[in-house]
């Protein structure tokens, strides 16, 4: 009996040692950003724009990569040959970005490569041309590019922007209606009042605006064409014209009417001009946004006696309150994948941006600057945009999605707001 | 008969005390390992700070992503291969977490490790990437 | 839930309002305003509207809101009162603009600014104004009266302003 109890307790211990291989767990990681080296790409010197400072620049914001000076750099490769691997290494580098820049008449011509400098491998190699006015958006493919290589997210660099900036000096050109770059750059004026401009919304197919003006001392919605600048009024009805939003189709604007004396939120389409009444409340009902599958909006209501989110089925008119936490939840905008909710939200009298998980309802504050609002996110989820004050001045300010990285847009003379990040061009 | 018996006795006697004493040495045996084991155990959270300090995740990591991988070294503490077991399906996340085990490049702790525990358990071992950290 | 208290207690004060109204002024004042606007020659009314218009130049025309509330607050219902006694009788309409402080989301603030111009159009209408005489708009948080952030600042933003037309 004896025996036979010992041989047991050795057949188990045996068993563990030999049978399994010792595995570790990693339950955590760092935020630090990956180390990349950007060469200055091989015969880009002395062009209109510094296309090495711009991709640096990208990826930097990203806050996903941390670029390495070009004046720390030992060799200045340009193609896989003139690459060794230790000297990346050394510097600290994960990945390594090398190109060339070839001039065809005029026309530009990249070739760059994508290196995982720690796996001594070449990612990719790829081209991108454009004229000299396009050098920038040379160069944005470039960081959309190494980005989705080495994140798995697709780059949102070379989308765009609108914001509406106020001088605040009473004049014809007081407010101004602004589309630029999604780095700030190459703006230019789309339209300007001496009246306000709030709310613009980009069409899905990138081609128009839709945005609140009181030129006519009376709130009323425009859409205009971007690329001939072409306006149309919308609507001019009694009381409020507002907060205007593209269906996914873009066929029809979702906005805020209050002609039969509470603000309602409608359906417009906009080939009939054909209104439709979606909500019936004598509460506010404001700022809708549309679900993906184009068939609910959600919206921003103090129905239940202060500003919450609600989400209103367009078939049905079913209504269903969205948030709870908190005294004010205002101006919903859903995430790209749908399973984010982002917002206005204020706790002890301050303003932030939250981010709400759809499905669990968990809560998260993204922002803690100061008078938080106008949330925009980018089309690839990863980023979005929103308007803060600092110095007493309306900035822009960028933070991602999971609140780890958080910049601010570099701000030029009066009031910025109202940031609406465009869609990816398809 | 009696001597007979006497014999058999003696040969039962014999074989008890071999197997006694084959059991003896193997639950040594046994000891042994579990000493390696408890010394293998007591690395594990200075290696996997090591590696988790160098774990960049990109943006589209999630909380209930995974990834197993197999890495071997030499007596050194020197990384010679890592390779994929489990993907976790999201290849940005893979990728990640071998770059942070090859950029280690060198488990400077497995050094002073006693030889038997360095074969038995470090010579071939897993990671798993299992982070707890992120969104949803 | 404190909101909703808030708001039927408002609904009781206008409702004694109305009452009050009723009693003291019978409906011919709408009529009779109508009738001065039709008759007169252009000429002939804006004379009157001048001397009508120093009668309440007096009267605040600025009337002010608690944070995210569009309930008249008491000290603004004299000065209304007379705008409301000067409507009546002259030929001019009115504007009210409201206005939100900068805090909370812009397109909220535009609606909040409708409901306070709202709140003082009603109270003039159940003065016996006509309310074809009255024109609403909100301008939200577009356009504060005073810069900065604080209390002092955001509390002079929450407002309406009546105006002449």
């Amino acid at each position: 009996m004896k025996y036979s109890w010992i041989f047991l307790f050795i057949l188990s211990l045996f068993a563990t040692p030999v049978m399994a291989r010792l595995t570790i767990e990693i339950t955590s990681g760092v935020d630090n950003p990956t180390p990349i080296a950007v060469v200055p790409f091989a015969g880009s010197l002395g062009l209109s724009e510094d296309i090495q400072d711009i991709v640096s620049a990208d990826l930097l914001r990203s806050g996903f990569f941390r670029p390495i000076p070009k004046t720390d750099m030992l060799s200045m490769p340009k193609a896989e040959a003139e690459v060794f691997y230790r000297d990346w290494r050394m510097l600290g580098a994960s990945y390594l970005v090398v190109g060339q820049m070839t001039n065809m008449g005029g026309r530009y011509q990249l070739q760059f490569e994508l290196y995982d400098v720690i796996s001594q491998r070449k990612i990719f190699q790829k081209q991108v041309a454009g004229t000299d006015s396009q050098l920038r958006d040379i160069a944005h493919a470039v960081s959309d590019a190494v980005y989705e290589a080495i994140t798995g997210i697709r780059g949102a660099f070379s989308t765009k922007i609108l914001y509406v900036e106020d001088l605040k000096q009473a004049g014809a050109g007081r407010y101004r209606l602004v589309y630029a770059d999604a780095d700030g750059a190459r703006d230019r004026v789309l339209f300007s009042s001496s009246e306000p401009l709030l709310s613009p919304a980009w069409s899905n197919d990138m081609s128009k605006v839709a945005y609140v003006s009181f030129e006519t001392s009376r709130p009323a919605i425009f859409i205009q064409e971007l690329a001939t600048g072409k306006r149309t009024q919308m609507t001019n009805f009694q009381g409020l014209n507002g907060a205007p939003a593209w269906s996914p189709d873009d066929q029809s604007l979702a906005l805020v009417l209050s002609k039969d004396g509470n603000p309602e939120i409608y359906t417009l389409e906009i080939a009939t001009k054909k209104l439709r009444r979606v909500t019936d409340h004598f509460a506010i009902d404001t700022e809708p946004n549309w679900t993906a599958d184009g068939r609910s909006l959600i919206f921003t209501s103090n129905r239940g006696g202060s500003p919450q989110i609600y989400q209103v089925s367009l078939a049905t008119g079913r209504v269903e309150r969205l948030t709870f936490e908190g005294d004010y939840n205002a101006r919903p905008r859903l995430s790209p994948d749908g399973k984010t909710i982002i917002m206005v939200h204020r706790r002890d009298g301050i303003f932030h941006i939250t981010s709400q998980d759809v499905k669990t309802g968990n809560m998260r504050i993204l922002t803690e600057t100061w008078l938080d609002e106008s949330p925009s996110i980018a089309p690839n989820g990863a980023m979005l945009l929103y308007a803060t004050q600092h110095q007493n001045k309306g900035v822009l300010a960028a933070v991602s999605m999971d609140a780890g990285v958080k910049f601010r847009l570099p701000s030029k003379q009066g009031d910025v707001r109202e940031p609406a990040w465009s869609p990816f061009s398809k | 008969m009696e001597a007979e018996k006497k014999q058999q006795e003696q040969q039962r006697k014999q074989r008890e005390q071999q197997a006694f004493e084959a059991a003896l040495a193997q639950e040594q045996a046994s000891l042994e390992e579990q000493s390696y084991a408890v010394t293998a155990q007591s690395y594990m959270s200075a290696i996997a700070q090591r590696v988790s300090s160098k774990w960049s995740r990109p943006a589209s990591a999630r909380n209930g992503m995974q990834c197993l991988l197999l890495i071997k070294l030499v007596p050194t503490g020197r990384v010679v291969s890592v390779d994929v077991l489990k993907g976790s399906g999201n290849s940005a996340f893979d990728l990640s977490a071998v770059q942070a085990v090859k950029s280690v490049e060198q488990f400077d702790e497995i050094k002073d490790m006693p030889r038997e525990v360095f074969e038995r358990h470090y010579r071939e071992f897993e990671f798993l990437f299992n982070p707890q950290d992120l969104r949803q | 839930m404190l909101k909703s208290i808030k708001s039927f207690a408002i609904l009781a004060v206008v409702m004694g309002l109305m009452v009050g109204c009723s009693s003291n002024k019978p409906a011919e004042d709408p009529n009779a305003a109508n009738a001065a606007g039709t008759g007169a020659g252009v000429t002939q009314s804006t004379v009157d509207v001048d001397n009508d218009l120093s009668a309440v130049a007096g009267l605040a025309t600025v009337f002010y809101f608690e944070f995210d509330s569009a309930v008249l607050l008491p000290e603004g219902r004299a000065a209304l009162i007379g705008h409301a006694e000067f409507l009546r009788n002259a030929s001019k309409s009115v504007r009210l603009e409201g206005h939100a402080d900068e805090r909370g989301t812009r397109e909220y603030n535009m609606a909040l600014g409708e409901r306070r111009a709202n709140a003082v159009r009603d109270f003039l209408v159940l003065q016996g104004v006509s309310s074809s005489k009255i024109e609403t708009v909100s301008y939200g948080e577009e356009r504060p009266a005073v810069s900065g952030s604080g209390e002092s600042s955001y509390s002079k933003n929450r407002r309406v302003e009546l105006s002449y037309q």
